[in-house]
């Protein structure tokens, strides 16, 4: 019975890099051997497919890409099946970039799409534009939302001035703009463009944003500001499964669901440790 | 070896790098993140220096009237590197004070109806009876815990009477509740960026999937110098 007290007091002081090497244990295993474990949908993410699949015909749309490569691992499938189902939608697509790795992320994702091809058929400056990255934060959304064409005068792609797009003839400000896409990691995000887009010009508008954002947008969810949100990379495999195009976040679900396993656990163990060795005292 | 095999080999090496942090502080992990840094702020000043360009070719350029203001607000935007004098510190403070004014009138004409109105009036739009018993029970709890939480930040009262007491308590466990939910979504984001990693390592589409082939060895060769060092340190004394 002696030795017992010093299990507890071993398992409060184990080394953390012997956490860290089975953290990457579990997250290799699954890729290496998926286990296919089941993804339940929620309501956020249903509200969030829902806001793009009722949009009318010939709506124009605002994706701006606020986040940095830092968010590459949440917000890729994000903005991956986002776009895809935008593309698929007969609506214009114009992208924008509130964070200057916001730009070369928006890059890669439509070099991965490859929107001018099949299935999607889209051509570029009369179905979508790419207008790159619009420096500034908050006074850029605001400047946006009075003036499209002076705050982002030329395009990302062929810097040619946006006057000369069929797509920019009918967006002269935030007022043409059906719904507002923000694919987000912090500030600027979804509080200024709830300021600067929603109260002005009442523009509804989506999240897409890393989990650790979730409650930040989630009272705007609740006051009907914002109409669906997906919060980290849990919810990009579920809006996969919903538009039917599993990708990087259904692949990513099993490792997800194991990591937070052994998260789960070490709390516990790490409970029971804490009243153990205070009951032993 | 290609360019971009080159600069995969880089991703997979910086990807490490980073990663043996987890081992202890050492060069590879120093040297990741100098680097990062580094071509962060370069990435930013170019986008920058891009985003004038487009605006003097495509707005500023084309009156002398625009003109003179686009180089006037240059020449305020180089007031910022007086920062780093200690003689004209006090002209830093011209754009400072110009940028923290600028951003607290536009966030003040919209803050209160964004971030107080419209969540009052969906709190109090909540129904209790006439819906399905889940959602009405749900719509109840957020309502008491919405007043509880308000009343325990009310500090023009003084909270002495009885009722205080209980009122208080279940507020403090509804604040926990709420922080143990965000630091949930914390946990969520870390994992999810170290798949994010890891997906790039193995090269899972549309990651490149010449990334898998350098991972091992990559992974072996830092491993190897940061463990054999060491060792070789602990046999040295």
């Amino acid at each position: 019975m002696a030795t017992a007290p010093r299990i507890w007091e071993k398992l409060e002081t184990i080394d953390a890099r012997i956490i860290y090497l089975i953290l990457w244990i579990v997250i290799l295993w699954p890729f290496i051997y998926p286990i296919g474990l089941p993804v339940s949908i929620g309501s956020y993410s249903l509200a969030y497919a829902k806001a793009i699949d009722d949009l009318p015909a010939g709506s124009i749309v605002v994706v701006s890409f606020d986040f940095s490569l830092g968010g590459l691992g949440e917000l890729y499938p994000i903005a991956i099946a986002t776009l895809h189902h935008l593309f698929t939608k007969p609506v214009k697509i114009v992208i924008i970039a509130i964070w200057s790795d916001g730009a070369i992320v928006a890059d890669m994702v439509l070099k991965d799409l490859k929107p001018d091809q099949p299935p999607y058929n889209r051509k570029y400056g009369e179905d979508w534009i790419f207008l790159g990255y619009a420096p500034g934060g908050e006074t850029a959304m605001a400047a946006l939302g009075k003036d499209f064409w002076s705050t982002l005068p030329t395009d990302y792609y062929y810097k040619k001035h946006v006057s000369t797009y069929p797509i920019m003839q009918n967006l002269r400000s935030a007022n043409d703009v059906t719904l507002l896409v923000s694919l987000e990691t912090g500030t600027p995000g979804a509080d200024e463009w709830v300021r600067q887009w929603y109260v002005p010009y009442k523009v509804p508008m989506i999240v897409g944003c890393i989990g650790v954002m979730a409650p930040t947008v989630a009272p705007y969810l609740a006051g009907g500001q914002v109409k669906g949100m997906l919060p980290g990379l849990r919810a990009a495999a579920e809006y996969e499964l919903i538009i039917g195009r599993k990708g990087l976040g259904v692949a990513s679900a099993d490792a997800l669901s194991t990591s937070h396993m052994v998260f789960v656990i070490f709390v516990i163990l790490g409970n029971i440790s804490y009243f153990m060795r205070r009951r032993s005292k | 070896m290609s360019v971009e095999l080159f600069g995969v080999l880089l991703g997979v090496f910086f990807t490490l790098a980073v990663y043996t942090f987890l081992y202890r502080e050492n060069p590879y992990s120093r040297i990741a993140e100098y680097v990062f840094i580094g071509a962060a702020t370069g990435y930013g000043i170019a986008y920058d220096l891009d985003w004038l360009k487009n605006q003097w070719v495509g707005t500023w350029s084309k009156t002398m009237e625009d003109s003179i203001l686009f180089v006037l607000a240059l020449l305020l935007a180089v007031l910022w590197y007086f920062r780093f004098s200690k003689r004209y510190f006090f002209l830093y403070r011209i754009p400072l004070a110009i940028t923290v004014g600028t951003y607290i009138g536009l966030a003040l004409r919209s803050v209160v109806f964004a971030q107080v109105i419209e969540q009052v009036r969906s709190t109090a739009a909540l129904k209790v009876v006439g819906i399905d018993p889940w959602t009405a029970f749900n719509n109840l709890v957020t309502m008491i815990i919405v007043v509880c939480t308000l009343a325990y930040f009310t500090f023009t009262v003084r909270q002495e009477a009885a009722f205080w007491k209980p009122v208080n308590k279940f507020a403090r466990y509804a604040m926990m509740i709420g922080f143990g939910s965000a630091y949930g979504y914390t946990v969520l984001t870390r994992m999810s960026l170290f798949i994010g990693r890891v997906q790039f390592l193995l090269g899972i589409p549309p990651n490149p999937p010449e990334a898998k082939m350098f991972f091992p060895w990559v992974a072996l060769v830092l491993l190897g110098t940061l463990l054999g060092y060491d060792y070789y340190k602990k046999t040295k004394k």
